[in-house]
């Protein structure tokens, strides 16, 4: 089973360099040859489906399928393992279903012959097998992961034989398995609730088992009571369950599938769990979307390049002897690495690796030191390239390219206003930054050369979205390949240095599709029952003035981005808040800047703040208080920023309405 | 019992002032006992007929044209030359097409076709003047279905078959020259702010859509129901028609006042560009997808141009 995780995982490490190589292919055929292909498009979009789906079980491995443990730390170990054990166990009946309804969706379309509908005519079920078992492998790895973490597993041959059965009934029940007693429940449902509860059983004993089964029965008959209330009703009951999914730790995309899946089972006219699998496939099978693995890519091979370093060091030359030299350094090169990162856990990982400790050795504050890389980091998703901006556009249908642009000139003014913090702390707080050294003008511009490869990549990366040669999801491959010649150059390419970023690169894809997954089936539900549309015409009928509006909004994500990953954030968010923006009259640019920078503010605010737990993980000893203390200043920074962009929307639309 | 009614979003287009009357015509067919939720963010255009097979929707307003790799008897009217307006299209569905596609909804997609309708004139937004068969030589042009992307090729442009949210940024960079769609959503979209050549090549002129429902919510309706529905829906059907010609026209007249000109080809021009030596590429594909399927496709595209009263063409 870890043998056939493994395989999977080097399956869509494959995956992932070969769609590069694809992309890269259709760039040059059309720029130079003027010989677009007809096929590239296509195909790369289902090698990331493929990437994506057989990349959950690597992603479950490595811990990166984000899940909000902290909230679990102040109980007694005992219990926190117990509750994490459980919230596995909801997790795995949401992926349990989900493959059992791919399965018979990818059969189904296999037998209908369905074709996708452009020049290739492919015949789905063979893009779609990936998904099928991607999932099911999923489940598997969940069950593995649940047996690992238990102290005594009573029987691994029954478990075994457990799903072996559970299998078999699925199979006999068919595509449509038949109503208990002509209720809204299906015995193919039932068959899984009680697989879930026989194998906690066998696994974990009857506490387990019966606080699993009483869980499954108690929120069954919750939401189907809830069938037909009203929707502030049923609003309120969809927030208190996903509130409690995420503080008992259930992984945020799985949370996000459990709502959905009780939507769609419970309050939906009749139950449509067809749409586990239809929201599967078709929320990754998404053209625009393959720019994740490129950009995430692009990073990767940067980060091992070595060359952050050398541009943070020549930073620290030209900034010498200011006062706190080395912070404003630090803020500069995270801008520099933003531009050609997509991410900024990348940057994160990046600056924290290399500011933190050459700031620590030459005697400067902790709390500075490791509050300024948080908040540089925190522009990675601002300054173009940003997965964030490519995941709003993608998802409300926005332009990528007027969104990057769009994160220019605020992310230089963000940039300038970490500096000003700077300034502010150090003169208030002078031994927090000793002096630096002089350097002469000759040793400054020696330095500079560094910042060369990252001028060719931004080069690469901006020139080829807006010469033309290649659409904004293109230009994620050629700042890949733009990178991989950099770590040529420098001759660290190896057979090892590709494997191991590609696999990275498919890990993160995977964990980040999984949650755009989770959110598109549980957004599926929120649309069909209107709860969109009630909100927006609430807010209408409030006759609440814009800016009052914008400010609930605005409290709204700084409380979720506390306890709520990014990403999952905006998604769980958007189909409610976005038709409220629209109906406001505001810009959907300007909003997708905004809330690019709530979900900056996100990463950083405690108690869930990945970006803190990224410069934990970096930084070895340094507790996680300190790192939170440093930050609050630039806390206050973005908060005024915010309220900035909201009176002078010129700032971000200016530039995109130039390029137009 | 309300139904949900998935649509696809496209502004200003004949094809939404339809799907806008059907909850107002259903509900009052039956009293209000049926109603009708339109619904445009539910379903990508590409998954809408499936939902409805599956019953995870109910209603939609569906595109034949997206089945065409499917089934090509779902793309008739796109090969080249057969069909060249609105007159022959209604002509077409109203003889045998209509029919024997409704057959298929039923069969292989588990929907009942309620009305029949087209999208207004495809016309070619282009950044450059494409007036002559060799104007089309080396030009990127983004395509919808494989008949046309067949004829593109064989006459030496290049089909690129990007996804419709990609298609302004492309248009906008150079990265394509042109793309063909419908007049009034190209006018809708404002693509001739980006690409002001307005062609209409006759090339699949006419691309149909339905409303249509997923066969076992028809089923549960009454009787009495069902049939009231098909007399409204009969009624929109007509109403559709009737309207065609204005829609394009008003969507010609607004691009005129912001100085943009529909240019038509002359008929010698779209005899050279859909000459059998290129389209029988369409043609072929065709028949090997009709052979797949086990029918006879030369003899189906011939009882088709006999219905018009054309000679079938060489080539096909
Ligand atoms: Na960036
Ligand atoms: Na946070």
């Amino acid at each position: 089973m870890n043998r056939l995780a493994g395989i999977t995982g080097v399956i869509s490490a494959i995956g992932v360099l070969a769609m590069t190589g694809i992309v890269g292919y259709e760039v040059l055929s059309r720029s130079l040859f003027n010989e677009p292909t007809i096929w590239s498009a296509e195909i790369s979009t289902y090698l990331l489906v493929a990437i994506a789906f057989l990349g959950l079980t690597a992603a479950l491995r490595g811990g990166d399928h984000v899940q909000v443990e902290v909230l679990l730390t102040g109980l007694p170990d005992r219990w926190s393992r117990r509750l994490l054990c459980f919230g596995d166990w909801l997790g795995l009946t949401m992926v349990a279903f989900a493959a059992w309804q791919m399965a018979f969706f990818n059969y189904a379309e296999y037998v209908n012959d369905t074709r996708d509908w452009g020049l290739l005519a492919t015949p789905q079920w063979i893009p779609e097998l990936p998904v099928s078992i991607g999932l099911a492998l999923f489940a598997a790895g969940l069950l593995l992961e649940i047996m690992r973490k238990s102290e005594r597993v009573f029987s691994v041959i029954i478990v075994a034989l457990l799903m072996a059965g559970l299998a078999i009934a699925l199979f006999i029940l068919g595509a449509r398995p038949p109503s208990i007693l002509g209720t809204r429940l299906d015995w193919g449902s039932a068959s899984i609730a009680i697989w879930i509860c026989l194998s906690a059983l066998a696994i974990n004993g009857p506490g387990m088992a019966g606080a699993v089964g009483a869980a499954l029965i108690g929120v069954s008959g919750i939401y189907w009571l809830a069938n037909g209330l009203g929707l502030a009703a049923v609003g309120a009951l969809i927030a208190m369950t996903i509130l409690v999914l995420l503080v008992i730790g259930v992984r945020v995309a799985l949370a996000l599938g459990i709502m959905g899946l009780l939507t769609l089972l419970f309050l939906l006219p009749t139950p449509q769990l067809s749409v586990l699998a239809e929201r599967s496939w078709n929320s990754v099978n998404t053209f625009t979307l393959t720019a994740v693995p490129m950009f995430v890519l692009m990073g990767a091979l940067l980060i091992r390049s070595g060359v952050t370093r050398e541009m943070f060091d020549a930073m620290g030359k030209w900034f010498g002897r200011t006062p706190g030299g080395l912070a404003h350094a630090s803020v500069g090169a995270s801008a520099v690495f933003a531009a050609v990162s997509g991410s900024s856990l990348a940057t994160a990982a990046t600056m924290g690796k290399v500011a933190c400790p050459e700031m620590i050795e030459r005697g400067y504050d902790r709390r500075l030191t490791y509050g300024v890389v948080a908040a540089g980091a925190t522009l990675g998703i601002l300054i173009p390239p940003s997965i964030a901006m490519i995941i709003y556009g993608t998802t409300v249908g926005v332009p990528v390219t007027q969104l990057f642009m769009a994160g220019v000139i605020p992310g230089l003014l963000l940039s300038a206003g970490f500096m000003g913090c700077v300034l502010i702390w150090s003169l208030l707080r002078p031994e927090a930054t000793p002096r630096g050294m002089h350097y002469s003008l000759a040793e400054k511009i020696r330095g500079s050369l560094s910042v060369l490869p990252f001028g060719l990549i931004i080069v690469a990366v901006l020139g080829s979205l807006y010469a033309g040669f290649a659409t904004p999801t293109e230009a994620g491959a050629v700042g890949a390949i733009a990178s991989l010649l950099v770590c040529a150059m420098r001759r660290m390419v190896s057979l090892r240095l590709l494997y191991e970023t590609a696999l990275e690169t498919a890990r993160i894809t995977s964990f980040l599709l999984l949650i755009v997954v989770g959110a598109a089936i549980m957004s599926w539900g929120f649309d069909f029952l209107q709860i969109p549309r009630s909100l927006v015409s609430t807010v209408d009928n409030a006759n609440l003035p814009p800016w009052a509006v914008v400010l609930i909004l605005a409290a709204l994500y700084v409380v979720l981005g506390m306890f709520v990953e990014s990403i999952s954030m905006m998604l769980m968010t958007l189909p409610v808040t976005f038709p409220i923006i629209i109906a406001l009259g505001l810009d959907p640019i300007w909003f997708g800047v905004a809330l690019v920078v709530m979900i900056e503010l996100g990463l950083v605010t405690p108690p869930v703040g990945i970006v803190l737990f990224v410069l934990r993980g970096v930084s070895g000893d340094v507790p996680l208080r300190d790192i939170v203390y440093g930050v609050l200043p630039f806390v206050v920074v973005i908060l005024l920023f915010q309220v900035l962009i909201y009176f002078v929307p010129e700032l971000v639309l200016w530039l995109p309405e130039q390029t137009k | 019992e309300d139904l949900t009614m998935g649509v696809l979003p496209s502004p200003n287009s004949l094809y939404t002032k339809m799907m806008e009357q059907v909850p107002e015509r259903i509900s009052r067919a039956t009293g209000g006992a049926v109603t009708v939720s339109l619904n445009d963010s539910l379903v990508g255009g590409t998954q809408i007929t499936a939902s409805v097979r599956d019953g995870r929707v109910p209603m939609s307003g569906a595109l034949h044209t997206y089945l065409a790799g499917e089934d090509p008897r779902m793309g008739l009217f796109n090969l080249p030359g057969l069909i060249n307006n609105m007159a022959e299209y209604a002509y077409l569905c109203e003889a045998f097409w209509c029919g024997d596609i409704e057959a298929l909804w039923e069969e292989r997609w588990n929907s009942v076709v309620l009305a029949e309708g087209a999208w207004c004139s495809q016309a070619l937004f282009s950044k450059e003047p494409i007036r002559t068969l060799e104007d089309f030589k080396g030009k990127r042009l983004r395509v919808h279905n494989p008949q046309t992307a067949a004829l593109m090729e064989a006459i030496g442009a290049k089909p690129a078959p990007l996804p419709l949210s990609e298609v302004p940024p492309a248009l906008e960079r150079g990265v394509i020259d042109g793309v063909f769609t419908s007049t009034c959503y190209g006018n809708g979209q404002e693509y001739w702010r980006l690409a002001p050549n307005v062609q209409n090549w006759q090339i699949g002129p006419i691309t149909g859509w339905v409303v249509i429902m997923n066969k076992d919510t028809w089923d549960g309706l009454s009787e009495e129901h069902r049939s009231a529905i098909q007399i409204e829906m009969d009624a929109l059907e007509k109403e559709a028609l009737y309207d065609f010609y204005s829609s394009v026209r008003a969507a010609v007249e607004e691009m005129e006042a912001e100085g943009v000109e529909l240019w038509t080809a002359p008929a010698s021009e779209v005899e050279r560009v859909t000459a059998a030596e290129f389209a029988g590429a369409s043609y072929k594909q065709f028949y090997d997808r009709a052979a797949e399927l086990g029918f006879d496709g030369k003899a189906y595209v011939k009882k088709a141009f006999e219905v018009l009263g054309k000679e079938p063409r060489e080539g096909s």
